[in-house]
């Protein structure tokens, strides 16, 4: 039974018992940031159009809720391919709660690109076009399919953050009010880079023809 | 070691002993070696430095923090990164080589546990940091459980108790705030799955570091941190689950608290080491029960079982309850087990764990399956707070007969508290049952709307009636018993 309640009081803890926790939390930190360097290294950059509020994180600060245009169900409900993956989303009757969301992947197209080619357009925001169950490979040059969630509530991409500094804030959360709320065009866009799985890391921010990055 | 304060009352006596020549010299050299005397005053200040050492490093800890959250831009994302990954390798590696290089009571040793601290909170900056840097769209319960991760295994590597608090508290931080989030959050790795069967991985994950760091407050605290996550379960699912099993689960966790006996993991542990030697049905010795000191934590298991009951007795004391929950729909959202596949496990597991500890209970002496006294009285709360739970559930609203039976319940568990408490010496049931009996006098004569003349030959009526109870248990229980020493 001594096995199970040990007598000493303290022993010394070789090298292993401060290297391995380390190495484990070194682990923890540098796998968000290493899954997003992948993205950043291969991906693609695409723009999106948005709708932003300004909430707070008390561990990373603020940061701004982007919400797109993709990020509603009445657009994703127009598009190509909505009707064969709509019934797997969204099941009927019994209650599915307690369940990780289904993903699915929008295809986004470049049409500036499309137009024109060999332009330097460079803040024209792509266009879905087309939604697919399972990630679709053999896409034309022009387009790129992203990995979305569908949850009970909403729709999601994992790009609904885009943190701000404290200094800069407010000064930027009135542009972006202007921005949203102003006739003229280009609005508020998202620069984001989408990597070769579908998954997608905002790069910046397009307020007005202006490119902001933090 | 035993307390202070016996310490400091010892060290009294003894010097009164030694002048008035009850005992030698050497006897009493030999009682301040023993109780290390020469400590005792320094004991106080030692636990006053810690505590400082401790809330600067916390204060540290928390600019840390906030340093990240303001997203300074004059330091660029990578030197922020840099800076702070390295100020925890400091502060980790340090502190492991202050508390490894010399004896238990150092202050090298102190300022060593400090950095440690340090270091965990740093691990929550750096995490944090590198959320930010990225863009993430994780939730907070997935930046705290991948913190509390890091922050155990710490804990495991250097065994020392408050990491595991600190990893405890930051889980306990995320999964409370994720449980708006269960219903739909989308991550597959720390995603709903973990807070699904968090019962289960806290009792993996925090139970053995209680053991190894042989601390009764961690025990106690991952314990409250099981049972509670486990009733969320039951009162997400419990309502879809046909009407008997629902009230079996609902005093799950208070069965399986009372149940839990230390020696039951050298047991079973022996158990399966029989296993591919003989063939069913295995035929094991009884389990020897010798050592009162093996059972350290089933003190705190039966405390804190006792508490939540009491507690749970006095809710349910209220004639509106009654009233509202036999509904059957505490909850917006009816979640059916049929679709909880995990929920389930993770109740089924703690179920059979919980059988099977009771029937471990009763199982002392050979042959002969018994329970002792309390053992068995508590079971018997419990199987008619589930008879209550169950009628109501069938029948539909009882607001008079089962408001009235946990009224009962909980008067005899207060003054059974409080005979125990009287009974072994201590003071805390004692004090638990006299506060639980008192509250819930207050809480009748305030919640019913009676006449004073009704109040009054009430009052009365009980206190002849506790007089009688008094006077009865002097003339027919034996005598309150003395503790061994």
């Amino acid at each position: 039974m001594n096995r199970f309640f040990p007598k000493k009081t303290w022993q010394r803890r070789g090298l292993w018992a401060i290297a391995l926790p380390l190495a484990l939390q070194t682990l923890l930190i540098v796998v968000v940031p290493l899954q997003a360097a992948f993205t950043t290294l291969v991906g693609t950059n695409v723009i999106l159009r948005t709708v932003p509020v300004d909430p707070y994180d008390p561990f990373r600060g603020y940061y701004t809720t982007l919400q797109y245009d993709i990020s509603q169900r009445g657009v994703l409900s127009t598009l190509e391919g909505w009707e064969a993956i709509q019934p797997s989303l969204e099941p009927s009757g019994v209650t599915k709660l307690l369940r990780p969301g289904k993903s699915f992947y929008v295809v986004m197209s470049d049409e500036a690109e499309l137009e024109s080619p060999g332009a330097t357009i460079r803040n024209a925001p792509w266009v879905p076009v087309q939604v697919f169950r399972d990630r679709p490979r053999n896409l034309p040059a022009h387009q790129i399919a992203l990995k979305g969630t569908y949850r009970s509530d909403r729709i999601v991409y994992g790009l609904e953050r885009y943190y701000l500094p404290e200094a800069e804030r407010l000064d930027l959360e009135q542009r972006i009010r202007e921005a949203q709320t102003g006739e003229a065009q280009p609005r508020l866009f998202v620069e984001v880079r989408i990597g070769p799985l579908g998954n997608a890391v905002p790069i910046a921010l397009w307020l007005r023809g202006d490119r902001i990055e933090f | 070691m035993a307390s202070d304060e016996f310490r400091r009352e010892l060290q009294r006596e003894a010097q009164q002993w030694r002048s008035s020549e009850l005992i030698s010299e050497e006897q009493f050299q030999a009682l301040a070696e023993k109780y290390d005397f020469a400590t005792i005053a320094t004991a106080a200040r030692d636990r006053f430095i810690m505590i400082l050492l401790g809330l600067g490093s916390i204060l540290i800890g928390i600019g840390a923090i906030t340093f990240v959250a303001a997203n300074w831009q004059a330091l660029s994302q990578t030197l922020k990164a840099g800076l702070l990954f390295i100020a925890m390798l400091i502060c980790d590696l340090s502190g492991f080589g202050l508390i490894n290089r010399v004896g238990p009571s150092d202050r090298w040793r102190r300022l060593g546990q400090a950095l440690l601290l340090l270091g965990a909170l740093l691990l929550g900056a750096n995490l944090a940091l590198m959320g930010q840097i990225v863009h993430t769209s994780g939730t907070r319960y997935e930046l705290c459980a991948a913190w509390a991760l890091g922050v155990l295994a710490m804990a495991y590597g250097i065994r020392l108790p408050f990491l595991g608090f600190l990893a405890l508290l930051l889980l306990g931080i995320g999964y409370w705030s994720a449980l708006w989030d269960m219903v739909w959050l989308q991550n597959s790795l720390l995603g709903v799955w973990t807070l699904q069967t968090m019962p289960l991985l806290l009792a993996a994950l925090f139970i053995p570091l209680a053991y190894l760091c042989r601390s009764p407050q961690l025990f106690a605290l991952s314990a409250t941190a099981i049972a509670s996550s486990l009733l969320i379960l039951i009162f997400d699912v419990g309502r879809s689950l046909p009407a008997f099993i629902d009230a079996l689960v609902l005093i799950l966790p208070f069965a399986a608290l009372w149940a839990y006996d230390d020696t039951l993991w050298p047991f079973l542990w022996q158990l399966l080491r029989q296993l591919p030697d003989r063939r069913w049905p295995v035929t094991v010795p009884p389990p020897v029960v010798d050592e009162e000191s093996e059972r350290r934590f089933q003190p705190a298991a039966r405390g804190l079982m006792l508490f939540g009951l009491s507690v749970m007795y006095w809710v349910l004391s209220f004639q509106t309850v009654w009233e509202a929950s036999a509904r059957r729909s505490l909850l917006d959202t009816q979640l059916l087990w049929r679709n909880s596949s995990l929920v389930v496990l993770t109740l089924l597991l703690f179920a059979a764990w919980t059988v099977g500890a009771w029937a471990y209970l009763g199982w002392r002496s050979p042959r002969v399956w018994r329970l002792d006294t309390s053992s068995a009285t508590i079971l018997g709360f419990l199987l008619i707070t589930a008879a209550i739970f169950f009628a109501s559930f069938v029948i539909g609203p009882l607001p008079i007969l089962a408001t009235m039976m946990m009224n009962v319940l909980l008067a005899v568990l207060a003054i059974g508290m409080m005979r125990e408490g009287l009974g072994s010496g201590t003071r805390i049931p004692f004090w638990w049952g006299m506060v639980m009996l008192t509250l819930q006098i207050l809480s009748r004569v305030l919640e019913y709307e009676t006449g004073l003349l009704v109040k009054s030959l009430v009052f009365v009526s009980c206190g002849i009636a506790m007089i009688f109870v008094g006077l009865w248990f002097e003339r027919h229980v034996r005598p309150l018993r003395v503790d061994a020493p």
